[in-house]
């Protein structure tokens, strides 16, 4: 189902939370709402579902007005940063809420809705956590479930806030490959939160980059990359350097620098202030004469000028960039 | 919840023993000692007070009225707690700052003024007389003042319960599809009961002992408003101590079954 967002406004007292927001979600797509904490992505994602009203504007899915519809009725679902589980239910119970919930026509016998929660249960790979209660779970099984809570009453449109910012780095990046995935197994349209510009790259079709709520670009995380529509969004998406030449100002992200040990020609001095192995890459910090701010270097971690480098030594270096 | 673990905090030896010195001070030897008081009357003679037509109505009225105005708060007390956790309005800070007014007030105050208020000649029961609805001196008075005397102790349990509820959970239930109703049912209920339980024990037990406020508005009429503490008073006024100490006995009994039957309903729904 697609969604159009359309001239949506939102103040809290003085604070203009969103400012004219427009944007098409495509039926089936991944968005990513990406910005800086404060910057109105997780206000838009609730006003989408109907949890916070918005000032002006419309919110369209499907071709058809729901800005005055409840949040009941607008068959979302909706998974919340800190999980949200119902902490005096087993895991099967809160998967089973929403049916058990629906009115007495609608609602399934509790054997159709014991075999629904098991094979949503065995979609988050969790089923043997049935009986269990929320408190007993680990942060990633947690959000799993809340997951699985969502997706139970078939909803038309998945909203995610945040839904990884509460778990530590390594299942977050687990998480987040799974969540892709299972997006394209299920094929639901989707929107998430984040103020993770990896995190947006890794799983979005389209990053949507907002600030001070307004848009400032949408794009394939490609395009958003590669493209910057401004210098907010070159630095969100990325570490990013400022060298001064000849009183004009150069940016470059770490790893579009050539580094030597020789005075190449346009290659410049500095002073190694720092050396880190990072994995695939090394990052050596440099300290150029002129400027107080330093200027970070990503190179494979093969590279030769690397062999015996040390704090203190020199360096000479040139964006590949400009 | 109930699981053990190695203690955070040491010397369970000496904090069990002054536990123990201090309950046994406090309160077990004063309830032991009335035991040992009527244990002078013979089985018969205890029967036969405590079976007394007056004492049983006195019995009847305590207890109904205790349970009556326990319910009322437990629903006016959730509610308050409700909108003082949950809304923000101008004058919310002096509303919760006099839910505990009635824990602070003489008891005698709150008895007197409450009678002048509902008495037939008084504001309020001058206009109730006409429709035929007598408050005080009668159970509908003592119920009254129950009620206020009562009033923080499910207000105050329930409270922190309640603001303890992250707001997210609600909308996660919302957003399921799940009705206002259907959210407080299912959702806010389960977790706010056991606190709910202690806030109506506590008014309950208050109830069934609270004399100040009550013995202004009831009337004090034998059979028919006269309730358990008083006939206490009545009998130690006729120096009959050990007739006294019988009722004691039997009120303590009474509360204790109820009590006890409360905490086990509560441990059931914490540990289903």
């Amino acid at each position: 189902m697609s969604i159009e967002i359309r001239n949506i406004s939102k103040r809290f007292g003085a604070f203009q939370a969103l400012n004219t927001i427009n944007l098409d979600i495509q039926s089936g797509e991944l968005v990513a709402l990406l910005g800086p904490s404060g910057c109105g992505k997780t206000t838009l994602l609730r006003i989408i579902a109907g949890l916070e009203t918005p000032d002006n504007g419309n919110i369209v899915f499907h071709g058809e007005d729901v800005s005055d519809r409840d949040v009941r009725d607008r068959n979302v679902g909706f998974v919340f940063q800190h999980y949200a589980l119902f902490r005096h239910m087993t895991v099967f119970d809160n998967v089973a809420f929403g049916l058990r919930m629906k009115s007495k026509r609608e609602r399934p016998s509790e054997k159709v809705i014991a075999e629904k929660v098991h094979e949503l249960l065995n979609m988050v790979q969790l089923d043997w956590l049935a009986d269990r209660y929320p408190e007993q779970l680990s942060g990633g099984q947690r959000q799993r479930i809340a997951l699985a809570r969502a997706l139970a009453v078939e909803p038309k449109i998945l909203l995610l806030d945040e839904p990884f910012g509460a778990l530590d780095a390594k299942v977050r990046k687990e998480l987040r490959r799974w969540l892709a995935r299972l997006h394209e197994e299920i094929n639901l349209t989707s929107v998430f939160v984040t103020h993770d510009q990896e995190e947006a790259m890794e799983v979005a079709d389209r990053i949507v980059v907002m600030n001070k709520g307004v848009i400032q670009q949408i794009g394939s995380p490609g395009e958003v990359y590669e493209q910057p529509a401004s210098d907010f969004v070159y630095h969100f998406l990325g570490d990013s350097n400022r060298l001064q030449v000849n009183g004009s100002e150069i940016m470059f992200r770490p790893h579009e620098v050539s580094i030597s040990r020789e005075a190449l020609t346009g290659h410049q001095p500095a002073e190694v202030r720092d050396v880190r192995p990072l994995g695939a890459t090394t990052r050596v910090t440099l300290r150029v004469t002129g400027q107080d701010e330093l200027i970070e270097a990503e190179v494979i971690k093969d590279h030769d000028s690397l062999i015996g480098l040390h704090k203190g030594d020199a360096l000479y270096f040139r964006p590949t960039i400009g | 919840m109930s699981r053990r673990t190695s203690p955070v905090i040491p010397g369970f030896g000496l904090t069990l023993g002054y536990t123990i010195v201090y309950l046994s001070l406090l309160v077990l030897i004063p309830l032991g000692a009335m035991f040992v008081h009527a244990a002078q009357l013979t089985w018969d003679q205890f029967w036969g007070i405590i079976t007394a037509p007056r004492v049983l109505a006195a019995l009847r009225l305590s207890f109904g009225t205790a349970f009556a105005s326990a319910v009322i708060n437990s629903v006016i007390g959730v509610l308050l707690a409700w909108v003082l956790v949950r809304y923000t309005f101008p004058g919310r800070k002096i509303i919760d700052a006099m839910i505990d007014l009635p824990f602070a007030l003489p008891t005698a105050v709150a008895g007197i003024a409450l009678t002048a208020l509902y008495a037939p000649a008084g504001l309020i029961g001058s206009l109730l007389q006409p429709l035929g609805i007598k408050i005080a001196f009668t159970p509908l008075g003592i119920t009254l003042a129950l009620v206020f005397v009562t009033l923080p102790f499910v207000v105050r349990t329930v409270q922190p319960v309640l603001a303890d509820i992250p707001k997210e959970i609600e909308e996660a239930a919302a957003c399921l599809g799940a009705k206002p109703l259907q959210v407080f049912r299912y959702v806010l209920l389960p977790a706010i009961l056991p606190a709910w339980l202690t806030g109506f024990a506590l008014a309950f037990a208050r109830g069934v002992g609270e004399y100040g406020s009550v013995i202004f508005i009831a009337g004090n009429m034998p059979m028919k408003t006269e309730i358990l503490p008083l006939l206490i008073m009545v009998k130690l006024d006729q120096y009959d101590y050990t007739g006294a100490t019988a009722i004691g006995v039997m009120m303590l009994v009474v509360s204790f079954i109820l009590l006890l039957g409360i905490n086990l309903l509560q441990r059931r729904i914490e540990h289903p």
